[in-house]
């Protein structure tokens, strides 16, 4: 069996990470280069850079940050937030992204997907579903188009630290790529249940931002329930 | 590009606070005071005390804030202990505020292993560019710790910074320091004791220090803010310590703060506010200066023209020299300046 993984979410605008709950109300929790260096300095096996302000405010992701942040660290970086054109992935995958979220640009335009895998190769597309207004077909859609990963996103629990929906990730799992459980991680004990209805990541924000969890104490407790991680 | 709230002088960049309407948290809740029915809350205060058998737990540095705690709840019939975590780098002003507590009440003073406290001083500064990350954990571990192991069961902290500095919203309103809180507004920028574990030699035990105790031996302890139960006032409380024998500057501890009598105790704390201002476009200088236009001591224009100084590189803090604090902490000048260089916010910070 493929060891699990366990992914810091960080979400950032500008040069700041910022905090919000259930997908609104940006907070600013510190700098997003912090949050990077820790990270890296824990040797998780992925960080996720989701840049929330890009779609909203009609832009781009900000290249210079992400080389920014993606050079000070030394493992897979995944980047997501306001990527709706192919010469924006090459650019970011050149400024040391190693895979793309798509989210918006899925829901408007699903034919980008297929364009960007064609193009990139499926392991570096990650298509972000958002639960509850999406769902499994809309996972199935993203698959069919070439998506090399599905990040589960429950915006309704997003940020909360109230727990992951066991039941809604055992749903979307049954797609045939591997599954980024995220949105409302509130201890060690759920990544397990998430692990064990199929997850093959768990991507995890507040938790490790406002709580005393680190991923080496998640990766300590899942291998004690016979969880292999690669921490 | 940092804009500023229309009432004080605190940036859109600092952590934890919300704007409204062009208007920061810190100052609606200061706005908000009139509100709240102080003389209940100090009813509140007593009962506290009645149901910790008048026994309390100061947490202190011997500064303006914490003297003034000890003393206040002193003058109530507490019986306060004063517990002190020696600061990452104590100055000579520091030591004589920490002797002149035991002048009022009974002190216990924590000094962890001060070896490992410079590699942390160090290794933070590389990994956060936080130099003080070390001290903050310890000025809530410490305490709790010594709670657990003599019986207390109130802690008595002072101000709710979310009250006074701004925070999410809600969290203004805390009167109670629980566990999460420590986890969330501590300070830690994310990054935990355990990480240090195994860096440089550092051990679990070593890392011991500045981890809270268990939920189990925290059981029954409670921590409060002081300024939950009565109007909080910076400069009052330096007033009433300087007159119980606090010793402060002549002039600000550094040049980019304002008060002569804040942050006096640390040697580090220059390095620590200038790693802010690369970081958020801020340091201490806008939070005072924020405290005295809401406390009405100066207006925002003449407090706006202060600020250039702000981004004073910290040659000296508190009469102690940048040599002699790299030196504490085995760091190089070539090895700040590339942390400097690794944390200046390149948005805010165009050179």
């Amino acid at each position: 069996m493929l060891a699990k993984r366990i992914i810091p979410v960080m979400l950032v605008r500008g040069n700041l990470l910022v905090k919000g709950e259930r997908f609104a109300g940006d907070r600013v929790v510190g700098a997003a280069l912090n949050a990077s260096r820790i990270h890296a300095s824990r040797s998780v096996d992925e960080l996720c850079i989701l840049d929330i302000g890009a779609t909203k405010e009609g832009r781009g992701p900000d290249l210079n940050m992400i080389k920014e942040l993606a050079t000070n660290t030394f493992i897979p970086v995944s980047v997501g937030g306001g990527i709706r054109t192919l010469d924006q992935i090459r650019a970011l995958l050149f400024s040391g992204a190693d895979k793309i979220v798509i989210g918006h640009e899925f829901k408007r335009r699903p034919e980008f997907v297929k364009e960007a895998t064609k193009k990139f190769g499926s392991q570096a597309i990650i298509v972000s579903i958002d639960w509850p207004r999406q769902g499994i077909d809309d996972a199935k859609r993203a698959v069919e188009l070439g998506a090399g990963e599905i990040l589960f996103n429950n915006t309704e629990r997003d940020g909360t630290m109230c727990g992951l929906d066991i039941d809604a990730i055992k749903s979307i799992c049954e797609v045939p790529v591997p599954v980024i459980a995220c949105g409302g991680c509130s201890s060690y004990k759920d990544m397990e249940s998430a692990f064990n209805v199929g997850a093959s990541a768990v991507g995890v924000g507040a938790l490790f931002q406002f709580d005393d969890a680190t991923p080496l104490g998640a990766a300590k407790f899942l291998k004690s329930r016979g969880i292999e991680t690669r921490i | 590009m940092i804009n500023r709230c229309s009432m004080c002088l605190y940036p859109d960049t600092k952590p934890d606070l919300v704007f409204t309407d062009g208007v920061c948290s810190a100052c609606r809740s200061f706005a908000n005071r009139p509100m709240i029915d102080w003389q209940s809350r100090s009813g509140q205060l007593l009962e506290l005390l009645e149901r910790a058998d008048g026994k309390v737990l100061v947490p202190s540095s011997g500064g303006k804030d914490s003297t003034y705690i000890a003393i206040r709840l002193k003058e109530l019939g507490a019986d306060v202990t004063a517990v002190t975590a020696t600061t990452c780098h104590l100055t000579p002003t520091g030591r004589h505020n920490i002797d002149n507590l035991a002048k009022h009440v009974r002190t216990i003073e924590v000094t962890p292993n001060m070896t490992v406290r410079a590699k942390l001083n160090r290794l933070a500064l590389h990994l956060v560019g936080d130099i003080s990350w070390p001290e903050h954990a310890s000025i809530f571990s410490v305490p709790f710790r010594v709670a657990a192991q003599t019986g207390h069961t109130l802690i008595m902290y002072g101000e709710n910074p979310q009250a006074e500095y701004g925070g999410p919203v809600g969290s203004e309103k805390a009167k109670e320091m629980t566990r999460r809180w420590v986890s969330e507004f501590g300070g830690f920028l994310g990054l935990r004791a355990d990480d240090f574990v195994g860096m440089e030699g550092i051990t679990e035990r070593d890392m011991a220090d500045y981890k809270l105790p268990s939920a189990d031996e925290l059981d029954g302890i409670e921590s409060h803010f002081l300024g939950a139960y009565e109007q909080w006032d910076s400069h009052r409380n330096a007033q009433v310590s300087i007159k119980h024998g606090m010793k402060t500057l002549k002039y600000p501890p550094y040049q980019s703060a304002y008060w002569t009598y804040e942050n006096l105790d640390n040697a580090q704390t220059g390095l620590h506010d200038y790693f802010g201002w690369l970081k958020y476009g801020y340091a201490r200088m806008t939070a005072q200066l924020s405290v005295d236009i809401r406390h009405g001591l100066i207006s925002r224009e003449d407090a706006l023209e202060k600020l250039k100084d702000e981004g004073a590189f910290p040659w000296e803090s508190a009469g102690v020299s940048l040599t002699d604090v790299l030196k504490r902490i085995n760091m190089t000048e070539q090895e700040l300046s590339e942390c400097v260089e690794k944390y200046k916010n390149k948005s805010i910070h165009v050179s």
